[in-house]
């Protein structure tokens, strides 16, 4: 097969095709630089192209396979890294004018973990500004969903979902705070993990809120999540928050498959009426494929989740105000609009709103171990409806009344994870009647990330949804 | 000692005046093209936060993370 077509693929597929020489890391990295530099200018997923770094290293790892010596499952294999990471001697961005000239020293743990495993590096990923949402102009393009280019790819992580979705690389790094790997995911049709808070190292990644980032595979399936989430998982001495727990062989139980699983359909979150009627199809579709499966489906109850939103924002934010207060004081108008209104917002929360908050958010954890008490995995949508237009909410906020329809009226469906530092993936589970992706939350217990993955195969084997590519 | 549960109302009522006022306070001059954004903002999230108010919150940490937990034996 060409390279020209193996871009197509996921990293399970081409991992042993590289390994047995039958395609060379070369011809692959060009094929997808190819891709880049013909859908890039539509799609603006990536900030920076690392080129020639790229193809030297391609090189570099096509040497060392023909001399046997083979690193493993993302050896020769091109991946593209959020541009919220740190990069040695590559602009790091964080999707703002303000880090235009920020050219770091180190890379951030995770990509020196990409580098170990032989992974080319692409280049770095668009993404809304400082990892936080909400961008009205990005400074370095307006990312576009692949899907319908006048759409939203959900954000933070966008370009990240795009290049996975478009095939302009095999898998990327995306971090998800409060979703925002996982809302790209589900958005533009691919897979991604928010894993146990302390399961990879923060080392090197922009903060955005330092009890809850994490960094995110994103891929084309449940199984490359697992090769990834593997190769940069772990304890690192740079992040003192890191989990010293042994990483396991993600892939040794995934197809097991899930018979007399449990498997529990958060009450609280089941799609409304007011829900787009694909979604709600799409969701109950989910559940007969669980049930056909072997598993037992049956509804928890998360009381507090209702709340979540405004906790998160309580914390997230005003732990993001901290992170930039020197700067939102002093360069304020060169933040975008969306970002700078956020942060002073939250600049003005006092100690007691903010503790208030994370006690709610404590007893919000108990109710999640509560009910995973009683199932193994919990189930959601990942939204209530499709991607929005570009444009569409990005309009400033007028009134109080406003903000609470707009950002707190619907019930968040990743933050739950987020504020109880648990893990969870986004994978595809249908498509509206306009062909936009739509996407299945899987969540899990902590450090049972294995299991998370486990149901998540077993739902894809039994679908099609991850093979659908958007008409580029 | 546990932590206790402030049981005060959060203002959610503020105006853009209180809010430029607040700002100030906190070292920071919020510009006028975005005092109504930020009022809008604040106000809704203390609301929303309000909503808490109905919850018994004593003796609950405020706790953010918990590192040294793994799988379910918590």
């Amino acid at each position: 097969m060409k390279a020209q077509e193996l871009v197509f693929e996921s990293v399970a597929h081409l991992a042993p095709i590289i390994e047995r020489k039958e395609i060379s890391p070369v011809a692959l990295t060009k094929a997808y630089l190819e891709r880049i530099e013909a859908l890039n200018p539509r799609l603006n997923a990536y900030i920076t192209v690392l080129s020639d770094a790229a193809l030297a290293d391609a090189r570099e790892a096509e040497a060392e396979i023909a001399r046997g010596r083979y690193r493993g499952p993302l050896h020769g294999i091109p991946i593209g890294i959020k541009d919220q990471f740190i990069t040695k001697g590559v602009r790091t961005t964080v999707g703002s004018r303000l880090n235009a000239d920020l050219v770091p020293d180190e890379d951030a743990t995770v990509v020196s973990r990409l580098k170990e495993a032989g992974a080319i590096i692409l280049g770095k990923h668009n993404l809304a500004e400082f990892a936080l949402g909400g961008t009205r102009e990005h400074p370095y393009g307006t990312p576009r969903n692949p899907w319908d280019v006048e759409r939203i790819p959900g954000h933070s992580s966008s370009g990240s979902g795009i290049a996975v979705a478009a095939s302009m690389c095999t898998a990327a790094i995306g971090e998800d705070t409060g979703g925002s790997g996982r809302i790209p995911a589900a958005m533009c049709g691919i897979v991604a993990i928010r894993p146990t808070y302390g399961r990879i190292s923060r080392h090197g990644a922009a903060p955005v809120c330092w009890s809850m980032d994490t960094v995110s595979p994103m891929t084309k399936s449940v199984e490359d999540c697992a090769i990834v989430l593997e190769a940069i998982a772990g304890h690192d001495p740079k992040d003192r928050m890191s989990s010293r727990l042994p990483v396991p062989d993600y892939r040794r139980h995934l197809k097991d498959g899930i018979r007399g699983m449990r498997v529990g359909v958060i009450k609280e979150l089941i799609p409304p009426d007011s829900a787009h009627p694909d979604v709600r199809e799409a969701f109950q579709r989910s559940i007969g494929v669980f049930e056909k499966l072997g598993a037992s489906v049956m509804e928890v109850s998360v009381p507090l989740i209702t709340l979540t939103a405004p906790i998160f924002v309580a914390i997230c934010d005003t732990d993001g105000a901290h992170v930039h207060y020197e700067r939102i004081r002093t360069r304020t108008l060169e933040y975008d609009g969306a970002t700078r209104t956020r942060l002073m917002s939250a600049t003005l929360v006092s100690a007691g709103i903010y503790n208030r908050a994370q006690q709610a958010r404590n007893l919000f954890r108990g109710q999640m171990l509560s009910a995973l008490g009683e199932v193994d995995v919990l189930l959601s949508p990942m939204s209530n409806g499709p991607p929005i237009k570009i444009g569409e909410e990005i309009v400033a906020f007028r009134t109080k009344e406003d903000v609470i329809e707009r950002q707190f009226g619907a019930r968040s469906f990743t933050t739950p994870y987020s504020l109880s530092s648990l893990p969870a993936i986004s994978i595809p589970s249908g498509a509206t009647s306009e062909g936009m992706p739509i996407g299945l939350q899987i969540g899990g217990g902590s450090f049972e990330e294995e299991t998370v993955l486990k149901v998540a195969y077993a739902f894809e084997s039994e679908t099609e949804w991850h093979r659908r590519r958007p008409n580029l | 000692m546990a932590n206790g549960s402030i049981s005060v109302e959060f203002p959610s009522d503020l105006s853009k005046e209180d809010v430029q006022r607040l700002a100030h306070g906190l070292g920071l001059t919020i510009p006028e093209e975005d005092l109504e954004d930020v009022t809008a903002r604040f106000t809704a999230l203390m609301s929303e936060l309000n909503k808490l108010s109905d919850i018994d919150l004593s003796g609950v940490d405020p706790s953010p993370i918990f590192p040294f937990e793994g799988g379910r034996q918590q």
